[in-house]
């Protein structure tokens, strides 16, 4: 619910759009747009059903972004974070490719949310690329795709959480470990 | 558990901390500060709060306080509060003459959110507009003096907090109020339960402070190898440290000490920011361990919210227990905020994240907010904050290490800070 001071701003906000209304319908669109690209360079905001609603076109836009080797890695990080609220054939198919990115930080981003989002009971393409990156140069993607392979179930997934939980990468072992212990809890 | 999407829309823009407002559960265990003076004896005016349900103060604690000097009282020590049909009778509390700021801090259900449901000054003065929350939405803003945002599990809030906001010696009546949402998009609504109110006031002698201290509780998880041990001689990690106090320093705030703890790896990565029982509430709680009369930070390697399929899936840099965060009240499921320990290349500094939450946790709301939802955009309620400037150190950006005036006074007023 409005504020009654946001009420006043708004009611004069809407007059003064009728005033020019072709202007104030051309205004809007840029804000909108500004809106939506300031608030990827937002660092603790995320956005709500709300807002996805009022931006329609947001998955394409997070796809552009995310995928744009131009823009910085951290907007780029924050568009692909925020393509976990997707679910569509095209959000798939980029976050395997970012899996590959050339910078760490995108390519755990692009990890936890494949794996939260369509790992499942194990897609083949998608658990090739989380098994791909469990011997990732960086430490913290191999964490990342560990975690990436919890959010699967099914005895595909436990072998390989189990593999990896005897294995030598300490911090691998730990996160396979502790998935293991909480499926145990909490079975499929 | 609930979610920012509880709220009406004007409410879920809010960031930052604000999404952390809704943050989880406390079971009401947890130790609590012991600032330099303790009220322990109950309030020996009893017809000061005739009609109301007078809290437990001792006015004569506050003549321990040397003269001239600021100090920090606890005039009430977690007295508990019922709130049937989600709100309490109104309780009275007396405020002594030397008055700087008061910070009221509520710990409750981690199923609950919890807000002032009103709050007057001597006079009528409405600190906080008695019903604004009627619909839920959680922050009360333009139509409150002194600006509130509900939280979940533990909840504060410091007054005052802009200049239209005043604390004046003489009777105060406020009101708790606790919600419960029976799913991510229903409007919380009123409901049952009990609460611990803990009032923390600063007091002044003839002269308002200027400058304060402020000791940190560090917690490391090990990301980007960080730990208790390695930190303290880290000389990035030193770096950052020195960053975050000349960033303070612009209002008049030294770092003081500043105690090296270590939280559990499983900690790096905190998947549920959003939730009441989630890992970030968990991390939180730690702070229950922490030594130091000040904040607690906690340094994790990645801060996402749960990818679930709904709304509000994504990642951020930081976030906080609150705005302000409970003060001097511990190891509740909000006493803390979390920061990535790294810098995102594009990104802003970890030491410009650090500062930004803390900020958020001592009392201090965004300079401007992004505007997703059209019409009027908004602002924190201070005068010398300037609109959408990304030099400024709370510019929901993030980016900026500005720091103004006015938000020193904000944060001077919490009593947190020492003299």
């Amino acid at each position: 619910m409005r504020s009654m001071f946001t009420s006043i701003l708004l009611a004069l906000a809407l007059v003064m759009g009728a005033a020019s209304p072709v202007i104030a319908q051309h205004n809007h669109a840029l804000e909108a747009d500004a809106n939506f690209d300031d608030f990827l360079n937002t660092i603790d905001a995320l956005p709500n059903a709300e807002v996805l609603e009022r931006f329609p076109d947001a998955e394409a836009r997070l796809l552009e972004v995310a995928t744009d080797a131009e823009a910085t890695v951290f907007r780029r990080w924050r568009a692909t974070s925020m393509l976990s609220n997707f679910n569509s054939p095209e959000v798939r198919q980029a976050l395997i490719t970012l899996t590959e990115a050339a910078d760490d930080d995108l390519r755990g981003m692009a990890l936890l949310v494949l794996g939260a989002g369509y790992l499942e009971g194990g897609d083949a393409e998608v658990l090739a690329a989380i098994d791909a990156r469990l011997s990732d140069e960086d430490a913290s993607v191999r964490a990342d795709a560990v975690r990436a392979l919890a959010y699967g179930h099914g005895p595909q997934i436990t072998e390989r959480l189990e593999r990896i939980a005897a294995g030598d990468d300490a911090r691998q072992a730990k996160i396979a470990a502790r998935a293991l212990a909480k499926k145990s809890q909490n079975p499929q | 558990m609930v979610h920012c999407a509880s709220f009406p829309r004007t409410t879920r823009l809010l960031l930052a901390g604000l999404c952390s407002t809704l943050l989880l559960a406390c079971d009401n265990t947890t130790p609590t500060e012991e600032p330099i003076f303790v009220v322990e004896e109950p309030d020996p005016l009893p017809d000061f709060c005739e009609g109301y349900t007078a809290l437990p103060v001792d006015r004569d604690a506050l003549s321990q306080v040397p003269p001239g000097e600021v100090a920090t009282v606890k005039l009430v020590d977690r007295f508990e509060v019922e709130h049937p049909e989600g709100f309490s009778e109104e309780l009275c509390l007396s405020v002594p003459d030397n008055i700087l700021s008061l910070a009221v801090t509520i710990e409750g259900s981690d199923r609950l959110t919890y807000a002032l449901n009103g709050w007057q000054g001597p006079d009528g003065f409405e600190i906080v507009r008695p019903g604004w929350n009627t619909q839920g939405q959680g922050l009360c803003s333009n139509n409150c003096n002194n600006r509130i945002y509900a939280r979940i599990g533990a909840f504060a809030a410091l007054a005052p907090n802009n200049p239209a906001s005043r604390v004046e010696p003489g009777r105060h009546i406020l009101s708790v109020e606790g919600r419960y949402s029976s799913s991510p998009l229903a409007a919380p609504q009123p409901r049952d339960g009990s609460v611990k109110v803990t009032i923390h006031a600063r007091v002044v002698g003839d002269e308002v402070p200027e400058t304060g201290t402020l000791d940190l509780n560090l917690f490391f998880s090990g990301s980007d190898g960080w730990t208790a041990e390695s930190a303290p001689t880290d000389p990035e990690f030193q770096q950052v440290l020195e960053e975050l106090g000349e960033i303070y320093a612009q209002v008049g705030i030294e770092i003081g000490e500043v105690a090296y703890l270590d939280v559990d790896e499983e900690y790096q990565d905190i998947a549920d920011i959003m939730s009441g029982t989630g890992d970030f509430a968990e991390l939180l709680t730690n702070s229950a361990r922490a030594p130091l009369d000040g904040p607690s930070i906690f340094f994790v390697d990645r801060l996402r919210s749960i990818f679930d399929g709904g709304s509000e899936g994504g990642g951020v840099l930081g976030i906080s227990g609150g705005i302000p965060g409970p003060v001097h009240v511990k190891g509740t499921v909000a006493s803390g905020v979390a920061v990535m320990s790294h810098q995102i290349p594009g990104g802003p500094p970890v030491s410009h994240i650090f500062a930004h939450e803390l900020g958020h946790y001592m009392g201090l709301f965004h300079t401007s907010e992004q505007n997703l939802f059209g019409g009027p955009q908004m602002h924190d309620p201070l005068p010398d904050t300037p609109q959408n400037d990304e030099s400024y150190l709370m510019h929901a950006t993030g980016g900026g290490d500005i720091l103004s005036e006015w938000q020193g006074i904000v944060i001077r007023n919490n009593p947190w800070v020492k003299n």
